[in-house]
This record gives structure tokens, sequence and C-alpha cells, in this order.
């Protein structure tokens, strides 16, 4: 009878240790540390609050300035209607410059961070979408190309480059290389 | 000598002739040692003189022939022999632990209903063994019990004041034993409860008696709340109990079960119970071979059948050196065993440990005289009906014997007729008892017993052979002991039991066997404690030492209860420990539980208030706050665009500077661009970590003597721009057949400003 008590007190124990730790640590415990967090946003609200020294009406027309300068990007970089001719740019350099092309393979993914979702007032932002291009040239044809590249800023920027040419074959690089194109949306 | 004293002398005579012709041996061998001179003066009227308030007609057996037809025991009044004697009385005169306590007799009225009272005594009352006595009274009747509690007082106790037969010097606690500390002892008191022995109860059955000693812990002690004997045929209202085994029930139903089940152990020896105890030198095998070879061990040679036995076992230390190891094997009938422990689990009671008095001895030498385990000493346990002898050796048990000789001997010397001036006197066995237990082994042999007359030189006379035939079964055990373990003599002997009550029988032996003889003394380790308020029989401690064994924390080693009844018990402490961390933790969880519970509910009252505050300020305040959430994420966007802008601008313009730097001998053949931070996740990377990298392999068009140079000239070069912070170069040699083209890779790191 002992050993049936002490083994059911055993399981009890556990079992009561493994309640503990699960409502303390687990469901209590990520409660509060939520609560915490969320706690220590408002008086970090409430102390950057009491800190502001500039009026309202000075700080909404820099605010007013700084989205006004944000919407000038519009003018660079294409929206999504413009997109296909950015590549379509990339594509008629390397044709100037008589590269031949292997693969232009655009990426579908936003690659910023998605802070669009938190934004209250202002509407548009920018998306930035990788791109793969490899192709084949020589030495002078690649430099003359890549400078190119750099006019399409900022609609275009280089990411990743990588040349490579065989020992016996001196004068044909392989060029690969990622590149940053943006598209401009406009909210609703 | 006056003419009476020589028919007297005459008469005594004659009646040791006839005893010896009855028992074949000769009464003048104690005249011939020495030790009991018959010729030495007595003064009868001296001691009868010297404490005349002692002296109280006892029942006498009184005789005009040497051999008469009429027995005339009931020539003394009956009541003086089956006096009544209440429980009140009983209590009253005997009282726990045996204490006398004078008063006058009691009034033989009888007393209307009295609650049933264990009946308790002193030695000499504990001691009465006749077999044809009145039975025990637990209720009152104004019956007959066996010993007038008359003489017990007037035996025993003067003014209040203890006689003691057994001097009280024999039962002290040893100069060394360290006084108890109380914060040792609430550790202890600990213990006692996780091991359920805040209280004990030692239970030690013999044939006619049972004697029960009730004890509560303290500490590392024992208090005996009492010592109490049950004899048996036990009266109990109108019914007698006449079994030993009803007897044993009957006081188990007299224990409070909610003062005694709970934390209480109860130990046992019953005498009922066959066993064995048996020493043995095991080879050093391990595992099953050791315990086939107990087994083998316990069941041969068994002094009873050798089925349904159980057995238990205790594996003593080695000496240095020695390969064999020494086994003590308990035996015992399971049989009956189980029928007594079903007696206590009827009755709720955990009977936790049944074991022999060969280890109880042992254990209890071992325990109470830890400066005497140096050389050989034996221990001669002495009961009614037989006496145990258990040689110890360095502290280890080495071999014991049971000798079919014991008290009830003594007693059977006694009953005797004897001549008291021209008078015989039958002496009783109730004589006998009393005699034997108050005189002993008479040392002192010129004076009488007051109330007979009868000379205690007579009665060490009778008591002589008993002794002889002792001594020579001592001094046989003690020759066998010493063929089998050679070179070790016998130092000391230790007597206990019942006949280590009988007084002078310690000193008698002493000189009997020629060695170191005492008392066992179970009290010498301070373990026992005694309520401070009523005085100790010490007479008492030898009867009830199988008792105080049983209580000794260090006597569980032998268990003859069934195996699983024993792991019921093995599995009592972790129970217990387990109820006493989930008593703790349990409470504590609940509480940890609730206060985490109380700081969420805080936590939330505050979020909310925070909110509610929050929300409470003004419009223009929370839209400055959204603005500047907005700004900062314009901000990274701009950010983003630079960063991606500057690194692309890098890379074509450190492309260039390389290209510039390239001398005409060496090509390269791969140049990578590796930006610090990946380019899927756009982890943000601190500034002083970002290091973007260049890897470039290629060739030093040149013999390898000179590429080298080259090859570390370009490096150099490289170095001297001061804008890689650090160029790794991993030269590869030459490629197979061709020593024009000394192949390398180079690790450019670019760290940001």
């Amino acid at each position: 009878m002992n050993r049936n008590l002490f083994f059911a007190t055993i399981g009890l124990l556990l079992a009561a240790t493994a309640g503990w730790f699960y409502y303390t640590v687990s469901v209590a415990g990520e409660q509060i540390s939520k609560l915490e967090t969320e706690l220590a946003g408002i008086n970090d609200r409430f102390n950057e609050l009491a800190m502001v020294s500039e009026s309202y009406e000075d700080f909404k027309i820099r605010f007013t300035e700084k989205l006004e300068s944000f919407d000038t990007l519009k003018t660079v970089i294409a929206d999504n209607q413009g997109y296909a001719s950015v590549l379509e740019q990339i594509r008629q350099a390397s044709e100037r410059h008589k590269l031949q092309i292997v693969s232009l393979s655009p990426s579908l993914n936003d690659t910023y961070p998605a802070l669009f979702t938190e934004m209250k007032i202002a509407k548009n932002h920018i998306e930035c979408y990788p791109v793969e291009f490899k192709f084949y040239g020589d030495f002078l044809t690649v430099g003359a190309f890549l400078d190119d590249l750099l006019t399409l800023m900022p609609r275009v920027n280089i990411a990743n480059l990588k040349l490579e040419t065989e020992m016996e074959h001196g004068g044909v690089l392989t060029c690969e290389l990622n590149l940053y194109t943006y598209i401009f949306i406009e909210g609703s | 000598m006056p003419a009476d004293e020589k028919d007297s002398a005459a008469t005594n005579r004659l009646l040791d002739l006839l005893r010896s012709q009855q028992t074949g041996k000769s009464t003048t061998e104690g005249n011939a040692s020495g030790t009991i001179d018959n010729r030495s003066p007595r003064g009868d009227e001296d001691i009868v003189q010297e404490k005349p308030e002692l002296v109280h007609p006892e029942p006498a057996v009184l005789s005009s022939s040497i051999v008469p037809d009429i027995d005339l025991v009931d020539e003394a009044p009956s009541e003086a022999i089956n006096k009544p004697i209440s429980s009140d009385e009983i209590r009253a005169k005997l009282g726990n632990l045996g204490i006398k306590k004078a008063q006058d007799p009691p009034a033989p009225t009888p007393q209307p209903e009295v609650e049933e009272q264990a009946p308790k005594g002193t030695a000499a009352a504990l001691m009465d063994l006749t077999a044809d006595r009145a039975s025990t009274k637990a209720t009152d009747p104004p019956a007959s019990p066996r010993v007038s509690p008359n003489s017990i007082d007037t035996d025993k106790a003067v003014d209040g004041h203890l006689i003691e037969n057994i001097d009280a010097a024999n039962f002290q606690i040893h100069k060394d034993v360290a006084a108890p500390n109380k914060f040792i002892d609430v550790l202890y008191e600990f213990s006692n409860w996780a091991f359920g022995v805040r209280r004990k109860i030692s239970v030690q059955c013999t044939t006619d008696s049972v004697r029960i000693m009730k004890i509560k812990s303290i500490g590392n002690r024992n208090l005996v709340e009492s010592m109490e004997e049950y004899r048996l045929p036990y009266e109990v209202g109108d019914q007698k109990i006449t079994h030993r085994d009803d007897l044993l029930a009957h006081i188990l139903d007299t224990f409070d079960p909610k003062l005694w089940k709970k934390d209480t152990m109860f130990r046992m020896y019953s005498s009922q119970i066959e066993t064995s105890t048996k020493v043995f030198k095991a080879p050093p095998v391990k595992g099953k071979e050791i315990e086939d070879l107990i087994t083998w061990t316990a069941k041969k040679n068994l002094p009873f059948s050798s089925e349904n036995i159980n057995i238990d076992h205790q594996i003593l230390a080695s000496e240095k050196g020695e390969l064999k190891k020494n086994i003590i094997i308990g035996v015992g009938n399971n049989e009956t065993i189980t029928h007594l422990m079903e007696l206590y689990k009827k009755r709720k009671f955990d009977l936790q440990n049944v074991t022999t008095i060969p280890y109880l001895d042992w254990q209890t030498f071992k325990h109470c005289y830890p400066d005497r385990q140096r050389g050989c000493v034996a221990i001669i346990h002495m009961n009614r009906n037989e006496t145990t002898i258990t040689m110890v050796k360095s502290g280890r048990m080495e071999f014991n014997r049971e000798m079919a000789i014991g008290v009830k001997d003594y007693h059977k010397a006694l009953v005797q007729r004897v001549m008291v001036g021209n008078d015989a006197v039958n002496i009783t066995e109730d004589m006998a008892t009393r005699y034997l237990m108050k005189y002993g082994i008479p040392v002192d042999t010129d004076k009488d017993i007051p109330d007979t007359g009868i000379s205690l030189y007579k009665i060490s006379i009778f008591l002589r052979p008993v002794i002889e035939r002792m001594t020579s079964e001592i001094n046989r055990s003690f020759d066998y002991f010493k063929k089998q373990v050679v070179d070790v003599e016998c130092q000391e002997i230790y007597f206990t039991g019942l006949g280590a009550a009988i007084p002078n029988l310690v000193e008698v032996f002493k000189t009997q066997l020629g060695k170191p003889t005492e008392h066992l003394n179970p009290l010498r380790q301070g373990d026992f404690e005694f309520p401070e308020d009523s005085p100790l029989d010490h007479q008492l401690i030898p009867i009830f030492a199988t008792n105080f064994g049983l209580a000794l924390k260090s006597s569980g080693g032998i268990n003859l209860l069934p195996a699983e009844r024993k792991q019921h018990f093995k599995y009592r402490i972790f129970n217990k420990l387990a109820l006493f961390i989930a008593a703790i933790l349990l409470p504590l969880y609940m509480l940890l539980g609730y206060f985490r519970y109380l700081e969420e509910g805080y936590m939330e009252e505050s979020v909310i208030s925070m909110r509610t505050q929050w929300e409470k300020l003004s419009e223009q305040s929370q839209e400055y706050f959204v603005m500047l959430d907005d700004l900062e994420f314009l901000g990274n966007y701009w950010g983003y665009l630079f960063n991606d802008r500057v690194n692309s601008e890098n890379q074509i313009k450190l492309l260039k500077l390389i290209s510039s730097e390239i001398p005409d001998n060496i090509k390269i053949t791969s140049l990578i661009f590796k930006a610090a931070s990946s380019q899927d996740d756009r982890q943000v990377i601190k500034q002083d970590s970002h290091v973007d990298g260049i890897i470039m392999s290629g060739f030093v068009n040149a013999h390898a003597g000179i590429a080298d140079i080259q090859l570390t000239n370009f490096r150099m070069r490289l170095e001297s721009l001061n804008l890689f912070t650090n160029i790794k170069s991993d030269v590869k040699g030459n490629p197979v057949d061709d020593d024009k083209h000394l192949l390398f890779t180079l690790q450019l790191e670019v760290a940001v400003r």
C-alpha cells in the first residue's frame, strides 16, 4: 500500500510541477511579458511626450515636408506600370554593349521590411525586387555596361557582383549580377 | 549450638541426603566449594529484628513432621496469599516501571468498578512464573492475584524509597556519553516522523507472559513510558485468557488506536516463533550465488521444518585482509510469524520487526559498548526455559548456542521441604520465586528469611547444583568456541535476561567462571530515559532487556517478517518524504501560481489604466506620435535606398581600382563581391561589424622563382591603398606540368569607416 501511495504521490507531484510550470511560465509568463512590453511602450511614449519641445504646428509642417520629399521619389522610381521598362532598360544597356545575356530573372518578392503596414498617415512606400542577371562579355564591354548601370540609379542598384573567366580563354568573362530594382507604391 | 539448632541441622542433612538420592548428585558439593559456609554463625533473629517493619507474614508452609502426609500450605491464611487486589492498588503499589511506593496495605473491600489495568510490578512480581498460580486480574474482582501486594511492598519499598535488589551502578550511563543536543534532537524528531518511530512498542512474548514496553521518541533517545507484564492466565472480567495469542490480541485491543496507530513502531520477539540464528563465513562470491549459499546454510541443520520459513541476513564488515565474509542469518517459521502479524494487522498496528535473541543481544552490546569492541566477549541471555550464549569477537557476532537450562531450573531447585527448627517448611513455587528475586544466590548465608526462618544457607545449597550445571554448560560453550576460533579467549561475560535479575547471580558466576562478569547495560549510551518523578527498579532492566534491545534503532538488521511486509515498510520512508515534499510544494505551487495570477491581473490593470490615460491625451498628442512613427518609417525607406546606392557605387569603384592595380603578369580568373549582409533578409548589421569581402582568384604568369615575388608585390600594392583591413593570400602552387603559372586566391576585407 505504501508503495502504491508513494508512486501516486510522486505522480501527483510531477503533475503539479508540470501544471505549475505550464501556468507560471507558459501561460501567465507570456501574458505578463506581453503586458510588460506594452506597458513599457506606453511609458516611453509618455516620456517622449514630456520631452517634446517642438510645437505641434511646427512638427506638422516638418512632417508634411518629409512626406512631400518622399513622394518626389515617384519621379525617379518606377511604379507598377513602369517596372517592366526598368527591366527593358537593363536589357537594352546590355545589348548596347553587345553582351551575351544568359538569363535575366526578376524576383517577385519584396525584400524591404513591410514598414508600410505600420504607417498611419503616409500612404506611399517603396518596394525592392532583386533581379538575377547573368551574361558573357569581355573586360571592356562588361566594364562599360557596369558604368551604364550606374546611370540607372536609383531605379537599379548593384547588390552583388561576380566575375569569372577561364585560364585558357582569358578574354571571355562570365558575369553574374544581383541587382536591386524598385517600385514606388502609391497608397489609396 | 543449641539443641534445637542441632536438630534442625540434622534434619537438613537428612533432607539433602534424600534429595541427593533422588537426583543422583551429592549435595555436599556446594559446601566443598567453600563459597557457602554452613558453619558460619547466623543471626536469624537479628535479621528479623533489623527490619521489623519489613516483616510480613508470608504464606509459609509448615509441617511438624519430616515427611508429612498432608501439605500444609493452606495453613497460612488464604487472605495472605490470595489477598484481593484492585487494579488501582496495583497501579498505586506497582506503578509504571515497577515503581514501588510504600503505603498501607489496601483495604480488602471489593471495589465496584475499576478500569482494566495492565499488571505492572517490580521485578519480584514479574518473576513469579509459577505454573499453577492464580490468574492475573484485569478487572477488579477481590480475587486472588498470585502475588501479595503487601509482600511486594515490604520487600521493595521503605518509606517511599525503593530498595534495590540489583545495584543501580550496573545500569548507569557511561561518563563519556555527551549530553543531548537540542538542535540535533530536532533533526532526529524529523527523522522519527519520517521513519514512523515517534512512538515505539516493543513486545516480548514468553511462554507464560507478554512484556510490553511503551516508548516515546525524544530526539535520538527513548522515553520509557511504561514497562508492563501481562501473565497467563489473565482474567478479563469473567473470562480467563489462557493462551498467549489471545492475551496478545487482548493487549493490542487495549491500545488506543488513535494514539498508537500513527507513527508507532511495533517490534517483537516471541519464544513462540521457531527461530534460528547462524553465523557463517562465506567465500567471496556475489549476487545469486551468495543468495543461494545463504538459503542453503539457513536450511541446513535447522532445528525445525525448513518449509515455509523466512530468512534474513546481514553481511558484516570484513576485517582487514579477510577474504571471507561473516554473515549472520536469521531464520523464522513463517506460519507463526504470519499468524502473529495478522494479530497486529487486524487492529491496524504495524508490526515492523520480528527478530532473534542472539541478534538483539549482539546489537545491544554493539550499540551500548562501543569502547569495548576489541577482544572477545560472551553475552549470556538467561530466559525462563533456556539460556542463549552469544560470542562476540572484535565487535562481530561469531557464534551462538542455546542451552536447555534457565530460570525455571532455579525455581525448581528451591521448591524443597526445609526444616526450620522442629518444623518442616514446604517452599512453594510462589515462595521460591519471591526468595529467588529477593535474595537471589545468597552470599551472606548467615541470615535467615525473616518470615519463615528458612536459612539463606539452605537456599544457597539448593541453588548450587543448578549453578554448577550452568557453569559447566557455559564452559563447554567456551571450549567449543575456542576450538572453532583458535587463540581467542573469552575476556568478559555479560549477563542479561530474566536470570540476570536474580540478585548476586552475576557475582556468583564471576567467581565460578573466573572471568570479569557484569550485567549487560542497555542504558549505557543514554538511549533510554525514564520519568523523573518516579524511581526506577533496576531489577526490571535485565527482565526487559529484550524490549530494550528491540527499541534500539540498530536492532532492525535481521527482520524475519515476510519480504513483502518488509517492502511495505521500506517504502514508508519514501512515501512519507514524498508526502512531506508534496505538502511543501503543492501549497507553494498554489501560492506562486496565485501570485502570478495576481501579478498578471495587476499588469493588465496597469496596461488598461495607461491605455485609458493615453486615450485621454489630446488628439494632437496622439497624432504627434503617429506622425513621429511615420517619419521614422519613411526615414528607413530613405536609408535603405541610400545604402543600396552606396553599396552599388562602392562595388564599381573597387572594381575599377583593382583593375587599375593589377600588373600585366597577373591574371584574374574570378572576382566575387561578398556583402556582409545577406541579400535576402537584409538584417541590420552594426557598423563596427560590417565587413564586405572580395574574393579574388587568378594566377601569376611567371616562373616559380619570381612569381611569388610578383604576387607579394601585388599584395603590398593593395595594402598600400588603405582600403582593405585584412588581406589573406592563399598560394595554390603551379598547375600540373606547368611551372610558368602560380595559382593564388586573395581574400580582401573591406571595412566600412
